[in-house]
């Protein structure tokens, strides 16, 4: 009898095996990553713990003895409906302010420019041996928009999607790792140095207030499968300038967005099962999500240079790497980098513009390489 | 490599880009257009 007592006290522990301990420390390193240094922690913290989480003994956090666990509940409601991605847009669009980007609307150009990467890596993907629907889903991590990455992974890798979310959210927080050395590469100091001057006009409020239903019926008359990521976008972003609904904005740009960023983070670490992370392919994706984010920044930057041959008036074609949609981010480190190199360079607002472009541009590339992959393998 | 998957990245890769320069050069021509008639309105209204 005694006996029996504590083999069922050994028994959950001798289930586990290396691959379960290796995803315990990974799972802590992202704790780590998230508490110590302070890289996006409201969602590598909780990616962290799940990661634990789904790989204690008899994953009864997800699925034991056949009943359903809170986790695989959590993922099947929330992730593979695509519902946690959807309503994260819906804060994402209350966060965004467009009016910098309607004072320079040339700007939206770099939120196409810096999308090149995400097509290299595909191709780069493929060299490698994914198929196209797995290369798709790596090659978008390099939009630096997690939610649409959520998104495309579920419709063409749900498999993958432990590695692909974990990797795209990281990189996100290293962005201000990532991009400096790109841009310095592709930049001398003279080009950094230039000035970008504009005095900001005010804007009518009927502008503010068309241009998310604008957006909304061109990229979905342009690409129709986008238009869920697209429209819960901009209905956010609705709510934010209509004008009338300001406890409703308010709620979407803090309640809704810390529940849901919970319950994604969670969610995503409870993909993170031992047997579907510690493969080859991880490591691939590691590398290639942060090649896509390399060459994302650097279409941009050669973007801005390709402009510049054409302009009297050149514009700083660090400006460039603010396509992506790494929001705030991309610009803040842009603008520290202008303020290094000159400390009376003030390109803030330009930044900004090119950043919330990147916003757009990388719900319409995701929807893109939606619409036209299934296309491609018919 | 599967050359068949590598042409139809590539083709993704075109058609891709090029749809998104569309898109942002749509969205560039119709927001100053709207501002514009958004100004001369507001202009004839005060007037």
């Amino acid at each position: 009898m005694l006996y029996e007592i504590g083999r069922f006290f050994v028994d959950g522990l001798l289930t586990l095996d290396w691959q379960n301990y290796m995803m315990f420390a990974i799972g802590g390193l992202l704790i780590w990553l998230a508490v110590a240094k302070d890289y996006e922690p409201m969602l590598l913290l909780p990616i962290g713990f799940g990661a634990i989480l789904v790989n204690l003994p008899y994953g009864v956090c997800w699925e034991h003895e056949g009943v359903q666990g809170v986790l695989k509940i959590l993922f099947e409601a929330g992730i593979l409906t695509e519902l946690f991605p959807l309503l994260i847009f819906i804060a994402v669009g209350a966060m965004i302010d467009f009016r910098p980007l309607f004072q320079r609307p040339w700007m939206m150009l770099f939120g196409a420019a810096a999308h090149l990467g995400i097509f290299i890596t595909i191709s780069l993907a493929v060299v490698l041996g994914f198929d196209l629907k797995e290369a798709a889903c790596i090659g978008v991590i390099g939009a630096a928009d997690g939610p649409t990455t959520i998104y495309i992974t579920t419709r063409f890798a749900k498999h993958l999607m432990g590695p692909i979310t974990v990797v795209a959210y990281s990189y996100m927080s290293l962005v201000p790792i990532i991009q400096p050395p790109v841009v310095r590469a592709l930049t001398s100091k003279k080009e950094r140095m230039i000035h970008m001057s504009g005095v900001d006009r005010e804007i009518p409020r009927v502008v503010t207030i068309a241009f998310p239903i604008i957006v909304t019926l061109i990229a979905s008359f342009l690409v129709p499968i986008a238009a869920p990521l697209i429209g819960f976008l901009m209905f956010g972003n609705l709510i934010r300038e209509c004008g009338v609904l300001e406890k409703l904005s308010n709620t979407a740009q803090n309640e809704l967005s810390n529940l849901v960023t919970l319950l994604l983070g969670i969610s995503v670490g409870a993909s993170m099962q031992a047997q579907n992370f510690l493969r080859t392919e991880t490591l691939f994706i590691m590398a290639l999500g942060l090649f896509a984010f390399i060459f994302n920044t650097a279409g941009g930057v050669l973007f801005a240079k390709f402009i510049n041959l054409f302009l009297k008036k050149k514009i700083n074609p660090m400006i460039g790497a603010c396509g992506i949609s790494a929001f705030p981010m991309a610009s803040r480190v842009v603008q520290k980098m202008a303020l290094k190199d000159d400390p009376t360079n003030i390109i803030l607002m330009h930044a900004v513009s090119a950043n919330v472009s990147g916003q757009i541009g990388s719900v319409v590339a995701g929807g893109l390489v939606l619409a036209l992959v299934p296309v491609l393998l018919r | 490599m599967d050359m068949v998957a590598f042409e139809q990245s590539l083709i993704l890769m075109g058609v891709g880009m090029l749809v998104l320069f569309v898109f942002m050069g749509v969205m560039i021509v119709v927001l100053q257009g709207f501002e514009k008639i958004v100004t001369v309105f507001s202009r004839g209204k005060k007037s």
